[in-house]
């Protein structure tokens, strides 16, 4: 966060109560990404979206295909997110698929991403295979990617929280299906000289790197295949 | 910002202006730190500026008289202050705002008054600072404000404290007036030249040594007062000191450009637009991108077409090479960054005067200013002469682009250099090559400090053309690959497979005559017999394949709207009408799919094995829908592997040709070209070696054989001279053609003839076949390389018409060219008079012109017994 950021931040953080003011999105966008208060308030939010469609899933299927559901392995790269707890009483099922579902809520609130990889056919627990299925393939996660930094670049601004996490969660989806190796996020140090072969431009100008935007992606390979999009 | 006046002759208007600009932002970062400020001067009352709202506001209000409304904001308006008119009463929500701050300068008295006083004038009423309450009956006092900085950024604040020679002053007890010393007197020239090569080119930026070292120094100061310069501990260096008397030689090429350059014997290469040049050199960044990316046309065309030598365009307007080429293909979904690139710069270089012209719109907001280039045009410096410029230069991407290698060339830590080589493709019309040089000539020229073009050394500056470009590849691999000349000379073809074209070329490799030997040459390269194959390029295959893939998905085409581009040498569709289009999102859409494809081409196999490749492609609306494409992955291979053979049959249909007066038995095949790296020309190539018998030939060697039938020849493949990864410097399939070029610089005991360029009287050769109909197939009249003047007979009219053929594929050498067939080019001729016994001749004048007229015989025309004379441009 630059020094104008951090200043409008604290204007918002202690004048807003005093002095009323119409907020921008830029405003929305900082306190979402800074402001521990609003941070707490949109986990709570998530948390009861989450809750409430759980409660409009119908009963689930019995266990029949899934004897041993499949153990979640928290993505090194994904920062931990407040997973679902599963209502007293739920089967074991919705408790191993929480991120998923998380992710699925996450995603639910983008309409354009549920247009794109969870399209109208589907609903309920249908979507979440649906997700995961989509979220496996490299080449999605790379659309993804694109349709993320796409939205960056054309409102000049750095991924959000919910935004990152949702290319997080489905990073986690992908390296599922390796073992040992793993895809990751490629990461870039504020501060960097910006440097095409390594950097991608967020806007046109600017010769260092002054924040990440949204990381790179490494397939499982090691091959950087997406450039961290960066503010410069 | 205006030009500020040039305090020191010999600055640049656009550094000093950058300068300044610096400078002011320098000092307006102080700004923001206090809200408000003191304005004022020696001889006027002074003003109070808000930092935050941007007024400025009369410190000193007169608060013995209270006024009406009316008469307040007429007093106001008349107001002249720090030399500032247009005074005004503020708005309610201005004064409560500078009232509520409790750093304002004019607090006094309880609640927020101003200066003790709580009734005040704003526009229409008075307002009451205790509550806040208004009355427009009321009187009150007049504290005016004005707009003159509102909404201005700190830059240009200080710039107008500049020139109305304010001085600001924060109103804190302990805070000093702002230094506006900097701007006002003669420039700090460290300052100035600091960033001097990293503004056009993010070369490095220049470190205090360079200044103050006895034997470094700045070209750019030699000839300033010297006591301004020990006033100042800075050095000037003459920049004849730093020209080094060594060749470089330039290959550019359509995708990528070479440079490389002697340095005492060692050939080393240039890297152009890397970004960061403390980056560990990799082999691929010697191959640079030739491209540009618009920025800022307006910033770059008032610099450009002002200063001639080193002129101070910024990166920020104008970007190349691999800078350019990386954030093209970041952002190769957006439309606006593809309409802001030029990526075939040489393929601009061949468009005529007649053609529509190529637009380009830069990424200014908010929606870009488009250009239209003109065609290019010959404009040589004139030798002894300086060059100049004005607004009234067409605009030249390519000479843009030789000052950009220019820079780079000549960058302060390597020297300065004067001779410059070029080589170029052996189809290129005469007339072509010399715009080319002259463009180079004259970016390379402005890429010089404009202290050195001043002296007698300059002289030596020259931009030559040295051989073609597969003479130059031959000239490097064949040593390196251990094959020797001979006496009699050793046969070899080089087949050079580019980003744009595949040229071919054929010659001998031998030792010199007596007579040559004492010229000082030791080998000889004889070269003949030159050709070519148009379409058979990396990218034009690219094309090809997004165009199969296109047409492969139709129906997803037409549910979504969504237009593509067809390349020159595919054939369009029954319905294609829909979906070829040359708009920009046809074209974002073909790049889009050609960098999902590109693996295949390169790499053989596509990233994604699904099947199915998912792209956000744009509508006819411009709006982005994703779309999920089935890839004929059988039907693409199929694709390039036709194609590649019927590239190796036109080489190997050429070099009969080339050969035919004396069929040598060996010849010596030197794959060059990024291209030929690709395994289906290695597939190809090698199946010529090893050719199987009988029914298990493939139809490639089936004809091949029935090709060559009487003839006994064997072929000697050379596959692309490998990449080097610890040494950057060796030749490879690309590098080597600069690199072999340096190997045939004057002085150097090699020497190069072009046989073919000789029998053409220094004009490339004639690159068509030319001819007519029969029995369906392609009947040549002029063949490929045929010599100017002779008149040659076509065939007869018919009802007053003749359709004239013509054709640059090397199969129509061989008869079997049949009509319709992709390549083949049908052009109608109207003839007029008395056709009986006359029939139709045409001679070759140029690389790609004919005269056609019609005459009973050679004798008739030579007796100037001739009818319908007319010239056609078989190139268009």
């Amino acid at each position: 966060m630059n020094d104008k950021d951090q200043q409008r931040l604290a204007e918002l953080q202690k004048e807003s109560r005093w002095n009323p003011e119409r907020l921008g999105r830029s405003d929305l966008l900082l306190l979402l990404q800074a402001d521990p208060e609003v941070q707490e308030a949109i986990r709570q939010l998530v948390a009861d979206t989450e809750t409430a469609s759980q409660a409009l899933l119908p009963p689930p299927e019995p266990l029949q295909a899934f004897e041993e559901p499949p153990e979640y392995d928290p993505p090194s790269v994904a920062p931990p997110a407040p997973a679902a707890r599963p209502a007293p009483g739920e089967d074991g099922l919705h408790a191993a698929l929480a991120p998923e579902l998380e992710l699925l809520a996450w995603i639910g609130q983008d309409r354009e991403l549920v247009q794109v990889w969870l399209g109208a056919e589907d609903d309920g627990e249908r979507r979440v295979v649906r997700l995961i299925a989509v979220a496996a393939q490299w080449d999605r996660l790379l659309l993804l990617w694109d349709r993320l930094a796409t939205r960056c670049k054309e409102e000049a601004r750095p991924a959000s929280p919910i935004e990152r996490q949702i290319l997080a969660r489905s990073l986690a989806l992908h390296n599922l299906i390796w073992q040992g190796l793993q895809a990751s996020l490629q990461e870039v140090q504020s501060g960097e000289d910006f440097d095409p072969i390594r950097h991608e431009r967020g806007v046109l100008h600017g010769d260092y790197v002054r924040s990440e935007w949204l990381p790179g992606l490494r397939n499982a390979a090691g091959q950087l295949q997406r450039k961290p999009l960066v503010g410069t | 910002m205006p030009s500020p006046v040039l305090p020191v002759t010999g600055i640049p208007a656009s550094l000093y202006a950058n300068y300044c600009e610096a400078a002011a932002q320098l000092i307006a970062e102080q700004l923001p730190k206090h809200r408000f400020w003191h304005v004022g001067n020696s001889s006027d009352k002074a003003m109070i500026y808000d930092s935050v709202s941007g007024l400025l506001w009369d410190a000193a209000p007169n608060t013995n008289a209270a006024q009406d409304t009316a008469t307040g904001a007429k007093m106001a308006a008349k107001l002249t202050l720090g030399g500032l008119k247009e005074w005004r009463l503020p708005s309610l929500e201005e004064i409560k705002t500078f009232a509520q701050q409790a750093a304002n300068p004019l607090r006094a008295g309880s609640y927020q008054r101003l200066l003790g006083a709580y009734n005040w004038l704003i526009q229409g009423s008075r307002i009451d600072l205790d509550n806040f309450s208004t009355n427009n009956l009321q009187e009150g006092y007049i504290l005016a404000c004005n707009d003159a900085l509102q909404g201005k950024p700190g830059t240009q604040v200080i710039q107008m404290a500049v020139q109305k020679i304010w001085q600001l002053r924060p109103y804190a007890s302990d805070a000093k007036a702002l230094d506006l010393d900097m701007l006002l007197e003669q420039p700090d020239l460290v300052l100035l030249y600091q960033d001097v090569d990293y503004l056009s080119a993010r070369l490095p930026k220049l470190d205090p040594a360079q200044f103050t070292d006895p034997n470094k120094g700045l070209w750019e100061l030699w000839g300033m007062d010297p006591e301004l310069l020990a006033r100042q501990g800075v050095r000037a260096r003459d920049p004849a000191l730093d020209v080094r008397d060594w060749n470089v030689a330039i290959d550019f090429g359509t995708s990528s450009t070479v440079v490389a350059y002697d340095d005492n014997d060692q050939h080393k290469l240039l890297r152009i637009g890397v970004g960061n040049y403390w980056e560990q050199e990799r082999p691929e960044h010697y191959e640079n991108p030739t491209l540009l990316e618009f920025l800022d046309f307006p910033g770059l065309l008032e610099i450009w077409q002002s200063e001639a030598f080193r002129p101070g365009v910024s990166w920020d307007q104008v970007r190349c090479s691999h800078a350019a080429l990386q954030n093209f293909r970041d952002n190769k979904s957006n439309p606006r960054a593809v309409a802001s690139t030029l990526t075939k710069l040489k393929h601009w270089a061949l468009r005529e005067a007649d053609m529509p012209r190529l637009r380009l719109t830069d990424r200014s907001e908010p929606k870009g200013m488009e250009i239209e280039l003109p065609a290019l045009t010959l404009r040589n410096p004139v030798r002894g002469q300086p060059l100049g410029v004005s607004p009234q230069d067409p605009f030249d991407p390519i000479e843009l682009y030789a000052w950009f290698l220019g820079l780079t060339i000549n960058w302060r830590g390597r020297g300065l250099f004067l001779r410059y080589y070029m080589t170029f493709p052996v189809d290129y019309p005469r007339e072509v090559k010399d715009k080319l040089l002259a463009s180079f000539r004259r970016g390379l020229q402005r890429s010089l400090p404009a202290t050195l073009v001043e002296q007698p050394i300059f002289q030596r500056f020259s931009v030559e053309e040295r051989a073609s470009e597969p003479a130059a590849y031959a000239a490097c691999a064949m040593p390196g690959l251990g094959i020797v000349p001979t006496g009699e000379g050793t046969a070899y073809a080089v087949f050079d497979f580019g980003g744009g074209t595949t040229d071919f070329d054929f010659g001998y490799y031998r030792l010199p005559t007596a007579e040559e030997e004492d010229e000082g040459k030791e080998e000889v390269f004889e070269h003949f017999g030159s050709a070519g194959d148009k379409f058979l390029g990396g990218e034009n295959l690219l094309e090809n394949l997004a165009y199969r893939v296109f047409r492969h998905n139709l129906d997803v085409c037409r549910k979504s709207r969504i237009a593509f581009t067809r390349p020159l040498d595919a054939d369009d569709f029954p319905g294609s009408e829909m979906f070829l289009e040359q708009t920009q999102a046809a074209s974002t859409n073909t790049i889009m799919l050609m960098a999902r494809l590109r693996p295949l081409w390169e790499e053989g196999q596509l990233d994604n094995s699904t099947g199915i490749e998912t792209l956000d492609l744009l509508n006819r609306d411009g709006q982005k829908e994703s779309c999920q494409l089935q890839i004929p992955l059988e039907e693409l291979n199929a694709y390039l592997q036709q194609r590649i053979e019927r590239g190796v049959y036109n080489f190997l249909a050429a070099l009969r040709k080339a050969f035919a007066q004396r069929m040598p038995s060996s010849i010596q095949v030197l794959l060059a070209g990024n291209a030929s790296r690709s395994q289906w020309v290695q597939d190809a190539f090698h199946s010529l070696v090893n050719p199987q018998s009988g029914e298990q030939s493939s139809p490639l060697q089936q004809r091949i054989g029935q090709l060559f039938a009487s003839q006994d020849v064997s072929l000697c493949i050379h596959e692309p001279l490998p990449v080097n990864a610890a040494n950057p410097f060796t030749p490879t399939a690309k590098t080597g053609v600069a690199l072999g070029l340096l190997r045939l610089c004057p002085g150097s005991p090699v020497k190069v003839i072009n046989r073919s360029q000789e029998q053409s009287g220094d004009e490339a050769p004639f690159a068509h076949y030319v001819g007519r109909i029969r029995q369906g197939r392609f009947q040549v009249g002029i063949a490929q390389g045929s010599g100017y003047g002779p008149w040659h007979e076509l065939g007869t009219p018919s009802e007053g018409v003749f359709n004239l053929y013509h054709s640059q594929s090397p199969r129509a050498h061989t008869g079997k060219m049949q009509q319709g067939e992709t390549g083949l080019h049908k052009q109608r001729l109207d003839l007029y008079g008395n056709l009986q016994g006359q029939r139709v001749f045409a001679r070759v004048i140029g690389p790609s012109t004919i005269e056609v007229c019609t005459a009973t015989s050679v004798q008739a025309i030579a007796e100037n017994e001739l009818d319908n004379l007319s010239t056609l441009n078989l190139g268009k």
